[in-house]
């Protein structure tokens, strides 16, 4: 089976690991993603300028594209799901913005696309992947994170609950690992804040991957390449600022899915973490 | 202190014309935006409940000339519990393009329209960066883009930006304040 996929561009940059592994995973459950042909930036500032609609321009070429191939389109990072899904959102309910962008753009799209997520579509196909873990996970204990992007505004996005979530959970017992609740999994990472603010957004991070360690959780697992950077790569600075703080290695959802599915190491893209992630991998005899 | 005498009456009714403003009249002030938001445990002087009183009240320069207001980080936690149904993240973008237009705009900004105008671009493309796209076998790209550049002349967001303030800034910024309270 073929599934579209529109990668948006850290999946090529920043965010390789997701790419790789997430191509593993599905290769691995029988399906094949197939890139959308000329994809570019989706634009990615929508949550910033909701009265452009210049803004949504590159969404609806986008989602226009994707629907002449298929009617649903797998989104991975974050952002961009929240961009196109937002966008559609406000294409669909406002008609006469559709037609003006569409008139402009010589483009007939309804407003009537699938933007989906790989956890919504491992939620809709459990079984599958029940049936496909080779490895035991069964001692990690994973901390889900979601951040902020897939969860909200709830009405536009409609993910999941905004408050208390559980569809990253499920996903991590589908796959056999131990999923660790803790309250700070949708509170805010501190996102673009590090670019102007770094310290704003080193306590943020800190605050919620504390949350997650006095919770017990082994490892902290993300969707969102953003929120990655941010709890993986200032994990130095908040040491520096917080000297009690002990490391813990921060994955994406497909990577953890790519080793309970017994994947070789070289598929996993591990070597970019900045925090090393393999000395807890051994301790369970994962690697 | 909040001294009335300067508050501008009109400034709640410009604020609901622009666009993401029009759920600035529901606030009650129940502060669950202020006790959900992850900057303010950062920095306990961005509060966006005062950001939306003070425009209530009809305090101008205060809210406007306010550096906290360029702190949210568009999490949307305060939009998701607002009990009044307030897209608090839009209002607060309202009043940052309402900011800019009255020529209270951040330096960095100022930085990056200038870029735009200069090269259509936020990135100079450098011999650098040529070089780079010939290894992987990208054909060379134009170091500006004069259409980009053209659209955002007409937008005349530029004058804005570099306008000066239209009301005397009479505001005494928090540093300040901190300080006369550290003396104290």
């Amino acid at each position: 089976m073929k599934l579209q996929y529109y990668p948006g561009c850290t999946l090529y940059t920043k965010a390789k690991p997701l790419n790789t592994s997430l191509h593993a995973c599905f290769n691995a459950v029988g399906i094949e993603l197939a890139e959308l042909p000329h994809w570019y930036c989706c634009g990615t500032t929508f949550m910033l300028a909701r009265d452009n609609r210049m803004s949504l321009i590159a969404p609806l070429r986008i989602l226009a594209k994707a629907q002449q191939e298929d009617g649903k389109v797998l989104v991975p990072c974050s952002i961009c799901y929240n961009t196109l899904k937002r966008a559609n959102y406000m294409l669909k309910e406002n008609t006469e913005v559709l037609d003006i962008i569409n008139e402009h753009l010589e483009e007939s799209y309804d407003g009537n696309e699938i933007v989906l997520h790989p956890l919504e579509f491992f939620r809709d196909n459990e079984e599958l992947v029940r049936s496909k873990v080779k490895k035991s996970l069964q001692n990690l204990k994973v901390g889900c994170y979601y951040g902020c992007l897939l969860l909200r505004p709830q009405q536009e996005i409609q993910f999941d609950d905004p408050e208390a979530p559980t569809i990253f959970e499920n996903f991590i017992s589908s796959i056999g690992a131990t999923p660790i609740d803790f309250p700070l999994k949708v509170e805010c990472c501190g996102a673009y804040l590090v670019v102007n603010s770094p310290d704003a957004a080193v306590e943020a991070s800190y605050k919620l991957l504390r949350n997650a360690q006095d919770n017990g959780a082994d490892v902290v697992v993300t969707t969102c390449p953003l929120c990655y950077y941010n709890l993986d790569a200032l994990q130095g600075k908040m040491k520096k600022a917080h000297p009690d703080f002990k490391e813990i290695p921060i994955f994406y959802f497909s990577q953890i899915m790519a080793i309970a599915l017994g994947m070789e190491e070289k598929k996993l893209g591990l070597e970019q973490n900045k925090v090393s992630p393999y000395e807890i991998l051994k301790e369970y005899n994962l690697l | 202190m909040i001294d009335l005498k300067n508050a501008d009456p009109h400034f709640k009714w410009e604020t609901i014309k622009k666009e993401g403003g029009k759920g600035l009249l529901k606030c009650f002030g129940c502060s669950d935006c202020a006790a959900s938001c992850p900057v303010r445990y950062f920095d306990e002087r961005y509060n966006p409940r005062k950001i939306i009183r003070l425009t209530l009240l009809g305090m101008k320069n205060e809210v406007l000339s306010s550096p906290f207001l360029w702190f949210c980080a568009h999490c949307h936690a305060c939009t998701e519990r607002c009990p009044q149904g307030i897209m608090v993240a839009d209002l607060i973008n309202a009043i940052k393009n309402y900011a800019v237009e009255q020529g209270y705009c951040p330096e960095a900004y100022k930085l990056q329209l200038d870029l735009l105008k200069r090269l259509g671009r936020l990135y100079e493309v450098e011999d650098f960066d040529l070089k780079k796209r010939q290894r992987l076998g990208l054909p060379p790209t134009d170091k500006t883009i004069p259409e980009v550049a053209k659209i955002v002349e007409y937008t005349n967001i530029i004058k804005y930006a570099n306008s000066k303030p239209q009301v005397p800034n009479t505001n005494q910024d928090d540093s300040s304040c901190q300080e006369k309270m550290e003396k104290e």
